[in-house]
C-alpha cells in the first residue's frame, strides 16, 4: 500500500514539477513592442490610404490568423469579419464569450504565457481590466479623432456604444408602459426582469441621476434597487432577458440593450422601448491590440477598419456607432448618461459587491 | 499458484502483459485524478498576499456555509429520489415482467441520455416557466395558477432528476438482467408470490447496484451544474456549483474561493464514495453469473399490465414527448414565443437553414463525436483493466485505485476544467487550444462511470470461472480476453455508450477548455441561449436528438450480440 502511494505521488509531483516550468503552445509571451511599435512609427505621417496601403501590405506578409475575442453576438460579429474579409482578403479568427468569460481567458493566458488573442473587443468595464494588467499595447489609429472623447483611452478605443434601455412587452402593457425609472423598478413586482452583472448599468443611475438629479441618498437608491430585485427574476444574459420578456414571460426588462430589442423587434416580436425611460444608460464597447500580438500589421489594419468602414455595418446592426462622422444609432435628444472611468477602474469592487448584494436579496426564496 | 497477488502491493515488477498492463494503467489514472487535485488544493489556500483562509472567509461570508450545505442536499437527495425510484420502476418493468413493446420502451427510457443538460434544463423552461411554460398555460386554463414553477427548488429537483433518469435505468437493467433468474423461479415454484420474490429476492440480489447507484445520482446532483446556473440562480437557490460559477466569473478571479466552495463538497462526495467501498465489495452471495445454465424468465404483470402501461405512457409522454414537441415547435418561429395556433400556422424553416449552413453547428459536432468515441474508448479500455485489479486481485493497493479512480467525481466538473486549464498552460504538452485538452478533461471525469459499471459487472462473474482458465492452463491475458471481457461486454458496452453519449452533452469543463474552432455542442447551445437565438438552438437540439436517438436505438438493439442473455 505504502509502496504504491509512493509510487504515485512521487509520479504526480514529477508532473508538477515538470508543470511548474513556463511554457506556452502559442507566442512566445513575451510583448513584441517593438514589432507593433516599429510598424507604427513606419506608418507615422502617412494619410489614412497610404497608411492602410501600406498595412494591408504588411499583414499579406504575416502568417499568423488574426484571433479576435469578443463579447458582440455572433451574427452581428461574423457580418464584421465578412466585411472584413472581402475589403482586404484576410480571414479573422473568432472566439465568441460573454465579457467576463473573455476577460477570464485574456487573464488566464496571460498568467501562462499564452497568447490566445491578437485583438480584443469587449465591454469597458473588461477593456479596463485587461488594460490594468499591462496587456494592451498604446492604440493609435488616424481615426481616434473621429471617436466619442469619452470613448478615447490610452490603449483600447470605444467601437460603438451599448446603450441600457426599459424594454417591455406591448401585448401585456401597451397602455401603461413606464414612463421613469421609478415606475421600472416598482411597478412591476414579479414580473420584470434584471440582470445578474449590470453593476454598472446600477452604479451610473445610482450615481448620476437618483443621487445627482433626483436627490436620493445613496442608500435610498440602492434600497429601491434592493427592492426591486427581491421581486424581480435575476438573469444572466442580456438577450436571453429580452427574448423571454418578448414571449411574455416578462413584463418589463430593466438593463436591456437597445440594439437587442431593435433585432427583436425586426423579427416581429411585440417589444417596445420607446417612449424611452431617461436616462438612456450609455456604455463603450471598445477594441484594443494585445501587447504580444503574432500579427501586429493585421491587428493594427482591424483596429482601423472597426473605428471607420466598420461603423456603417454596425450601424445596420443597430448599434449606436462611437465614431461621430457616421450618422445611426439611437436618434438624438435622447438624456443619456455614460458609465464613468471610476466606476469599472478604482470603483469597480465597490459597486460590484453593492450590486452582488442588491441582486442576492429575496423576500422569499422559491420552494 | 492462483493467479491473484495475495498479501503483495503489486506483482513483483516482472516485465509480462499483466504487471506492464496494470502498472501503464494505475499510473495513468493516478496521474490524471491526483494532479489537478493537488493543483486544486494548492490554489485555495493561495491568495494574493500569501498563503491563508482568505478564500473560506469569501467564500462563506455572504451566503453561509449551512445554507449551501442545506440546498444542496435537498437539490441532491431529492434528484437522487426522483431518478432512482423512476429508474428502478422502469428497469424492473423492462427487463423482468412482460411489460408489452419493451423494445421501445427501454428506447425511448433512455433516449433523453442524449439531451445536454442545458437542452434539456432549457426545454423544461419552454414547459415550465411560470407564465409561458406549455404545461402551466394549460394548467392555468384549468386551475388558475402554475403547476410548476421551474425556477424554483421543486423545478430544480424535478428538472435535475428526470435528466437523471436515464443513466439509473441503464445501470439497474443491465443489473438487473445479470441476476440469476433460476432463483427467482425456484422461489416461485415454492409457492412465493411475484411480490415476495421482488422484495425478498430480486430487489436485495441487486442491492450492490442499486446503491451504487443512488451513490451516483447523489454525487452527480452535487456536482451538477446546467440546472443550478440556469434555473438555480433566477431562484435564488444557491448550491455549491453555482456559487463556484459565479467565483469563477468575477474580476479578479477567485480561485482561492472557489477552492475554498469546492473542498466541503469533496468532503460530501469522498463520504459517497468510502460507502460505496464498504457496501459493494466482492461477496460470493452477490455472484450470480456463474458457470451455471441461463434462462430468462419474466413475472407476469397481470391485473398490473394496464397501471404499468399507464405510468410508462405518462412518464415518456411528460419527458419525452412534450419537450420534443416544444424543442420542434420553437425551431419553427422566428422568435421564442408561448404556443399559439397562430404560429404554428406560421413556421419558418430558417432556423434549420441556419444549423445545416452554419460552419459551428456543423462543426461542433463534429468535435463532439470525436470527444465522444475517443474519450469512451480510452476510458473503457481502461476500466476493464482497473476492474480486474480491483475486483480480483487481493492485491492491497486495490482500494486506493478503487477509491482514486472514484475521485473525479469529487471534483466537480468546472473545477476541474479550470484546473486542466491552468495545469496545461504550463505542462509542455501542446494540447492546449486542441481537443486533446477536452480529451483529458473528458477521460478524466468519466472514469469513475467507467470503472463502476466495469467493476459491477465484474462483481456478478464467479471466482469459480476464473479459477478454472486458470486450470485449463489459461495465461492472465488470456483470461481477461476470453472469460472476463466477453462476460463483462454487456456492462463495458453499456459503460461505452454512456460516456460517449454523455459526453456529447458535457459543458461544465468544456465551457472553460474550449478554444475558437474548438467548440462543443453544449457550449454552442449555452452559447446561443444566452445571445438570444433560442429558435436556432431549439432546430440544432432537434436535429441532434434525431440523430443520436437513432444511434441510440442501433445500439440498444445489437447489444444482445454481446452479452450471454438476450431478452
Amino acid at each position: 500500500m505504502r509502496r504504491l502511494a509512493v509510487m504515485v505521488v512521487a509520479f504526480s509531483i514529477a508532473s508538477c514539477a515538470t508543470g511548474g516550468g513556463e511554457q506556452s503552445t502559442g507566442g512566445d509571451g513575451d510583448p513584441s513592442p517593438s514589432t507593433v511599435a516599429s510598424i507604427t512609427a513606419e506608418l507615422e505621417g502617412l494619410d489614412p490610404f497610404a497608411r492602410k496601403a501600406r498595412l494591408a501590405e504588411i499583414a499579406a506578409t504575416e502568417t499568423e490568423t488574426l484571433t479576435l475575442y469578443t463579447s458582440m453576438n455572433v451574427d452581428d460579429s461574423s457580418v464584421i469579419l465578412d466585411r472584413f474579409e472581402d475589403l482586404y482578403g484576410i480571414e479573422v479568427e473568432l472566439y465568441r464569450a460573454s465579457a467576463s468569460a473573455v476577460l477570464q481567458r485574456v487573464l488566464q493566458e496571460a498568467d501562462a504565457g499564452f497568447v490566445g488573442s491578437d485583438v480584443v473587443a469587449v465591454g469597458s468595464a473588461e477593456m479596463t481590466a485587461i488594460d490594468e494588467r499591462g496587456l494592451l499595447h498604446p492604440i493609435s489609429s488616424p481615426y481616434l479623432d473621429e471617436i466619442v472623447p469619452s470613448g478615447v483611452f490610452d490603449t483600447w478605443a470605444a467601437v460603438y456604444l451599448n446603450v441600457f434601455v426599459a424594454a417591455w412587452n406591448l401585448d401585456l402593457i401597451a397602455d401603461r408602459p413606464p414612463e421613469t425609472w421609478e415606475d421600472v423598478l416598482v411597478d412591476y413586482p414579479g414580473r420584470l426582469a434584471m440582470e445578474v452583472s449590470d453593476f454598472d448599468w446600477f452604479a451610473a443611475l445610482v450615481e448620476q441621476y437618483f443621487v445627482a438629479e433626483l436627490g436620493y441618498t445613496e442608500e435610498e437608491a440602492i434600497d429601491l434597487f434592493a427592492a426591486a430585485a427581491s421581486g424581480a427574476r435575476m438573469l444572466e444574459g442580456h438577450s436571453l432577458m429580452v427574448e423571454l420578456t418578448a414571449a411574455g414571460e416578462f413584463d418589463v426588462v430593466a438593463s436591456a440593450y437597445q440594439h437587442g430589442v431593435e433585432r427583436f423587434r425586426a423579427s416581429g416580436a411585440p417589444l417596445a422601448w420607446e417612449p424611452a425611460v431617461e436616462p438612456l444608460v450609455v456604455r463603450p464597447t471598445g477594441i484594443g491590440v494585445h501587447r504580444s500580438t503574432d500579427a501586429p500589421a493585421t491587428a493594427l489594419l482591424f483596429v482601423d477598419f472597426m473605428l471607420s468602414e466598420a461603423q456603417s455595418t454596425l450601424v445596420e446592426l443597430h448599434r449606436t456607432p462611437a465614431n461621430q462622422t457616421i450618422e445611426g444609432g439611437i436618434p438624438p435628444g435622447y438624456q443619456t448618461i455614460v458609465v464613468g472611468a471610476d466606476i469599472v477602474g478604482e470603483d469597480r469592487g465597490r459597486w460590484e459587491g453593492l450590486y452582488e448584494q442588491v441582486s442576492r436579496q429575496a423576500a422569499e426564496p422559491s420552494p | 499458484m492462483a493467479p491473484v497477488f495475495r498479501g503483495r502491493l503489486l506483482p513483483r515488477l516482472r516485465l509480462d502483459t499483466r504487471g506492464v498492463v496494470i502498472a501503464v494503467v494505475v499510473a495513468i489514472i493516478g496521474y490524471l485524478v491526483v494532479v489537478p487535485l493537488a493543483y486544486l488544493v494548492w490554489q485555495t489556500f493561495r491568495h494574493e498576499t500569501g498563503f491563508g483562509l482568505e478564500g473560506f472567509r469569501q467564500a462563506y461570508e455572504g451566503t453561509g456555509l449551512g445554507s449551501l450545505v442545506g440546498n444542496s442536499l435537498l437539490f441532491a437527495v431529492g434528484a437522487t429520489a426522483v431518478a432512482v425510484v423512476t429508474g428502478v420502476v422502469l428497469a424492473h418493468l423492462v427487463t423482468r415482467t412482460d411489460l408489452p413493446l419493451r423494445g421501445m420502451v427501454s428506447g425511448t427510457v433512455v433516449a433523453p441520455i442524449v439531451l445536454p443538460g442545458v437542452l434539456h434544463t432549457i426545454a423544461w423552461v419552454f414547459l415550465a416557466s411560470p407564465r409561458t411554460g406549455l404545461i402551466n398555460t394549460i394548467w392555468n386554463a384549468a386551475a388558475g395558477q402554475p403547476v410548476l414553477d421551474v425556477f424554483s427548488m421543486t423545478g430544480m429537483i424535478v428538472v435535475e432528476g428526470l435528466h437523471s433518469v436515464p443513466l439509473a435505468f441503464l445501470l439497474m437493467a443491465a443489473a438487473f438482467r445479470a441476476v440469476d433468474p433460476g432463483i427467482e423461479e425456484a422461489a416461485l415454484t415454492e409457492g412465493a408470490t411475484p411480490r415476495m420474490v421482488l422484495w425478498r429476492i430480486t430487489l436485495p440480489s441487486v442491492r450492490p447496484a442499486l446503491l451504487g447507484v443512488v451513490l451516483l445520482m447523489m454525487i452527480r446532483s452535487l456536482e451538477a451544474f446546467e440546472v443550478p446556473a440556469l434555473l438555480g440562480i433566477p431562484a435564488r437557490r444557491w448550491v455549491f456549483t453555482s456559487r463556484i460559477w459565479s467565483a469563477l466569473r468575477g474580476y479578479p478571479l477567485r480561485l482561492d474561493e472557489a477552492g475554498a466552495l469546492s473542498i466541503p463538497l469533496l468532503g460530501l462526495t469522498l463520504v459517497g464514495v468510502i460507502l460505496l467501498r464498504r457496501f459493494t465489495t466482492a461477496r460470493a452471495d452477490f455472484q450470480t453469473v456463474t458457470g451455471g445454465a441461463r434462462r430468462a424468465s419474466r413475472l407476469a404483470l397481470g391485473r398490473w399490465r394496464v397501471p404499468a402501461i399507464g405510468v410508462v405512457a405518462l412518464y415518456l409522454l411528460v419527458t419525452v414527448v412534450l419537450p420534443l414537441a416544444m424543442l420542434g415547435y420553437v425551431s419553427t418561429q422566428p422568435y421564442y414565443s408561448a404556443p399559439s395556433v397562430e404560429a404554428l400556422l406560421d413556421p419558418t424553416l430558417e432556423n434549420y437553414r441556419r444549423v445545416f449552413g452554419g460552419d459551428d453547428s456543423i462543426r461542433a459536432v463534429r468535435n463532439s463525436i470525436i470527444l465522444g468515441v475517443g474519450s469512451a474508448s480510452a476510458v473503457m479500455a481502461m476500466s476493464a483493466v482497473a476492474a480486474w485489479f480491483v475486483v480480483r486481485s487481493r492485491a492491497r493497493g486495490r482500494g486506493l485505485v478503487d477509491g482514486l479512480g472514484g475521485v473525479p467525481l469529487v471534483i466537480p466538473g468546472l473545477v476541474a476544467g479550470l484546473a486542466l486549464l491552468v495545469l496545461y498552460l504550463r505542462v509542455p504538452l501542446p494540447i492546449f487550444g486542441t481537443l486533446w485538452i477536452l480529451g483529458v478533461a473528458y477521460v478524466t471525469r468519466y472514469l469513475p462511470y467507467g470503472l463502476r459499471s466495469a467493476a459491477s459487472a465484474m462483481y456478478q462473474i464467479g471466482d469459480d470461472l476464473e479459477e478454472a482458465a486458470f486450470v485449463a492452463g489459461a495465461s492472465w491475458w488470456q483470461t481477461m480476453r476470453l472469460v472476463h471481457v466477453p462476460l463483462m461486454l454487456p456492462g463495458l458496452g453499456i459503460g461505452w455508450i454512456y460516456i460517449f453519449l454523455v459526453s456529447m452533452r458535457e459543458l461544465s469543463s468544456s465551457i472553460l477548455l474550449y478554444s475558437p474552432g474548438r467548440e462543443v455542442v453544449a457550449v454552442l447551445i449555452m452559447d446561443q441561449w444566452l445571445g438570444g437565438r433560442i429558435p436556432e438552438l431549439a432546430a440544432l437540439g432537434v436535429v441532434m436528438v434525431v440523430a443520436l436517438a437513432g444511434f441510440t436505438s442501433v445500439m440498444w438493439l445489437s447489444r444482445s450480440r454481446f452479452g450471454p442473455v438476450s431478452d
